[in-house]
């Protein structure tokens, strides 16, 4: 009955079936209460999925980093001080994206928060050993104060293009998350969001190192036009032999299409705009071919020209695309 | 019967941080639509709840001060982003506010969080396969090519899924008016 249930719910029963579900439901008023309730589940199974996204323990960090960096510019000193040097590993925080602009100093920390989504050009860091770092949206570089001295390491959350000045005696290392990428000298786009399943690192010139920070031994390194991925959820490294034409969109501005299929369009618009679709059927959309250029276009037009080209149906709905024949 | 949120120090803020955040968050991105500028908007509700941890004084439950504080915050930024955006139509909130009834939006966060627990517990295939039902949108046979499964025990698996969860919520919702009880008395 079980089965029965949720096709029962949509619609996709025979009437012989459909009888035999109605009849079960006037039987008894326990079994209408049950189906009802795996209904509420079933529609709302979806909005629980933002709880997977949502790092309580890491925003407390930043939370309390925050709190702690105010209490010292108004002057509470001693168990502060003894923080910082504690914190010291954040002692610039550079954020996008976010509403806002704050400053705050400490005595040896300093936090900046600059709002600044519309100018992509400006959301370059040039790091005092000469390494040139631009971060999409919605991304954040911590590196200390101290960067350069003795080492060369900075922790990346979302996504950045590094231009890494070559110094062969100090390793440039980015954490983010489990996992870190160690180079000495290249050119290379990182893009690891907190909340994505996924570490990608694409290399367009130079030689990268891709670990896991835990001395697990698991790693791949990668050279020209080669890309790695790391699997949060098993764990694990792939490697890919080709760069994909679209990957550093969100620095160009540009996605190119050439005879993709749509199931591909949909992936890069994904990453691209940062937006989840979801696709009725797969298979047909899987079928459809696509050449086209977009270029600086808003998320709105790209859908409008995609639909007017190929008859699909893009619905916008709370926080997904829906993807209809 | 007014509340009084005492937070004294750190912990006590972290205490309200670990028990609502998630769900503020949840809540909050409701009306925003991106997660990042919710997390934001939450984190800075809690540091201001901090500095003015002294003047603070609620007139309401704890809860629901927190969601009505939430709640304007969001709507203050939407008010900005619009206003930046010379009306631009933002999809995702479809003028949100104006279609949902505030207490409805509480409870339905509630539920889906405790969705969210119940399912973390349920035996990995099972979760799997419901999450990339649910969570991620991916067709039953989608599911099934993807795993190397029949399509058929695709679907039994969310069955059973749905099953297990009704069950758990069935139990949890009888146990509730006990829990409810400790949590006012916590404050």
């Amino acid at each position: 009955m079980e089965d029965l249930l949720l096709k029962y719910y949509h619609k996709e029963l025979n009437s012989e079936e459909i009888q035999r579900v109605e009849s079960w439901l006037k039987e008894d008023e326990e079994n209408r209460k049950n189906y009802e309730m795996m209904v509420r589940i079933w529609e709302h199974a979806p909005g629980a999925a933002v709880f997977d996204s949502v790092p309580v323990k890491e925003d407390w960090d930043k939370v309390k980093l925050r709190i702690r960096s105010k209490g010292s510019s108004k002057g509470n000193g001693g168990t502060f001080n003894f923080f910082l040097k504690v914190a010291a590993g954040i002692a610039l925080l550079i954020s996008l994206g976010v509403a806002g602009y704050y400053s705050f100093f400490g005595n040896r920390q300093q936090i900046f928060m600059v709002d600044n989504l519309a100018e992509i050009s400006k959301n370059q860091i040039l790091l005092s050993d000469g390494t040139k770092v631009t971060l999409n949206v919605d991304s954040r570089l911590y590196y200390p104060e101290e960067f350069g001295r003795k080492n060369r390491t900075v922790k990346l959350e979302g996504e950045a293009y590094f231009e890494v000045h070559r110094n062969p005696e100090k390793p440039f290392i980015i954490q983010h998350g489990n996992t870190e990428t160690r180079v000495l000298g290249t050119k290379f786009n990182l893009r690891a969001y907190p909340q994505e399943t996924e570490v990608k690192v694409a290399v367009t010139e130079g030689k990268v190192k891709l670990s896991e920070r835990k001395n697990t031994g698991k790693h791949v390194v990668l050279t020209k036009d080669k890309v790695g991925v790391y699997h949060r959820d098993t764990r694990t490294m792939t490697r890919l032999d080709q760069l994909d034409e679209n990957f550093l969109s969100w620095r160009t501005g540009v996605l190119n299409f050439r005879n993709s299929s749509l199931s591909k369009v949909i992936k890069d618009l994904k990453r691209h705009y940062r937006v989840d679709f979801v696709v009725e059927d797969i298979e047909h959309v899987e079928k459809l071919k696509v050449s086209a250029r977009f270029e600086n276009q808003e998320l709105e037009d790209v859908l409008n020209e995609l639909s007017l080209f190929m008859g699909i149906k893009f619905t916008k709905k709370k926080n997904f695309v829906l993807v209809e024949k | 019967m007014p509340q009084l949120v005492n937070i004294k120090n750190e912990k006590d803020l972290e205490f309200l941080f670990t028990t609502y955040y998630a769900a503020l968050t949840a809540f909050a991105n409701k009306y925003t639509g991106d997660l990042d500028v919710s997390r934001e908007l939450v984190q800075e509700f809690f540091i201001y709840l901090f500095e003015k941890r002294e003047q603070l004084q609620i007139e309401q439950s704890v809860k629901s001060y927190l969601y009505q504080a939430v709640r304007n915050r969001c709507l203050n930024y939407l008010k900005k982003q619009k206003t930046e955006m010379q009306q631009k139509e933002d999809y995702r909130n479809e003028a949100y506010e104006d279609r949902v009834d505030f207490h409805d939006e509480i409870e339905c966060v509630e539920f889906e969080q405790q969705i969210h627990s119940l399912i973390e517990s349920l035996p990995d295939a099972c979760k799997n396969i419901f999450k990339m039902s649910r969570f991620e949108g991916i067709k039953n046979d989608e599911i099934a090519q993807q795993l190397n499964i029949s399509k058929r025990t695709v679907e039994t698996q969310i069955s059973k899924a749905l099953k297990i969860l009704r069950t758990e919520v069935k139990q949890l919702n009888t146990s509730q008016s006990n829990r409810f009880y400790l949590g006012c008395l916590l404050f």
